[in-house]
């Protein structure tokens, strides 16, 4: 068997372990190519994806997927503050008279 | 014959980069569309919440740099005291959609409408298991609301002087190292694509 022959072999491999790990992902639901959806989902991981699966920023991704309801639980009243600076605002004016 | 060795390298170049390609896209798929799903929601919280926190900073900016200028051009106290009513007003509409609770005109303790959209999203989020779970009415209503109030938030913050939003945001909030403003750009631009596909 010259050259081309095992150019021939080692394509029609690489072939058959496409088709193999193409069979294993649509097995185990990784792809669905009649999935419109995949398409969408791809998007998704592309954009949010790219920060939900640095492997170095485990953080991020519990950041980015904390519940909002337990965030705005947490988020700080900032309204007697707000109405402090407000009366201070009106008084000035009257100051300046 | 050497036509057919060249198309066997390109055959054989496409192979690799193919399966490259899946190796990433297997990778890439780690993440579940429930975790796509909530950070959907999650962000806009976390921004709604960032700029409810600087709130009192830029109306206490805004004031100054008003009662700057009605010194400057002598303006009439009434006319000053119009002006700050109106920033005053600009407030409460941001406090109407950022603000986690507080006393509406009525004396009412209400939620704010960032709240009440995010919360109703994670809600829904909370089902999803795959990308199909993402094509109910109810997702897709969630999304469209969430898309229009970011929208109305970037409005009401260019009339109090906030240009780009993504980019003051960028300034203010990381989120471990990227910066929030980004990480709103990316939720919004999936966000339109939700709603494209549903058209």
């Amino acid at each position: 068997m010259g050259w081309k022959g095992v150019v021939e072999l080692v394509v029609m491999g690489l072939t058959a372990a496409g088709e193999l790990v193409k069979g294993i992902l649509q097995r185990t639901g990784h792809l669905n190519e009649a999935d419109p959806w995949l398409t969408l989902g791809m998007v998704g991981v592309q954009y949010l994806g790219r920060a939900l699966t640095a492997e170095d920023n485990d953080t991020l991704k519990e950041l980015l997927t904390r519940s909002p309801i337990d965030l705005w639980a947490e988020a700080g009243d900032i309204e007697t503050e707000n109405a402090l600076i407000r009366q201070r605002q009106l008084e000035r004016i009257g100051d300046r008279d | 014959m050497k036509s057919i060795t060249l198309n066997l390298l390109i055959a054989l170049v496409l192979i690799l980069f193919s399966g490259i390609g899946g190796f990433v896209g297997c990778n890439q798929n780690t993440v579940e569309p429930h975790e796509i799903a909530i950070s959907l929601a999650s962000v806009p919280s976390q921004v709604c919440i960032a700029i409810n926190n600087e709130r009192n900073g830029i109306l206490e900016q805004n004031g100054n740099a008003l009662h700057e200028q009605a010194v400057r051009e002598e303006w009439t106290s009434e006319r000053e005291a119009q002006a700050v009513l109106e920033l005053h007003q600009q407030d409460d509409i941001l406090r109407s959609i950022v603000s986690p609770r507080y006393n509406n005109a009525d004396g009412e303790l209400v939620e704010g409408r960032c709240r009440i959209v995010t919360e109703y999203l994670a809600r829904v989020a909370v089902g999803v298991e795959s990308f199909e779970d993402l094509q109910t009415d109810g997702w897709e209503r969630a999304v469209s609301d969430l898309l229009a109030l970011v929208n109305e938030l970037f409005d009401v913050l260019r009339d109090l002087g906030i240009v780009d939003l993504a980019d003051w945001l960028n300034e203010r909030v990381q989120i471990g190292e990227a910066g929030l403003g980004d990480l709103l750009r990316d939720v919004l631009r999936f966000a339109e694509q939700v709603l494209e596909r549903a058209e």
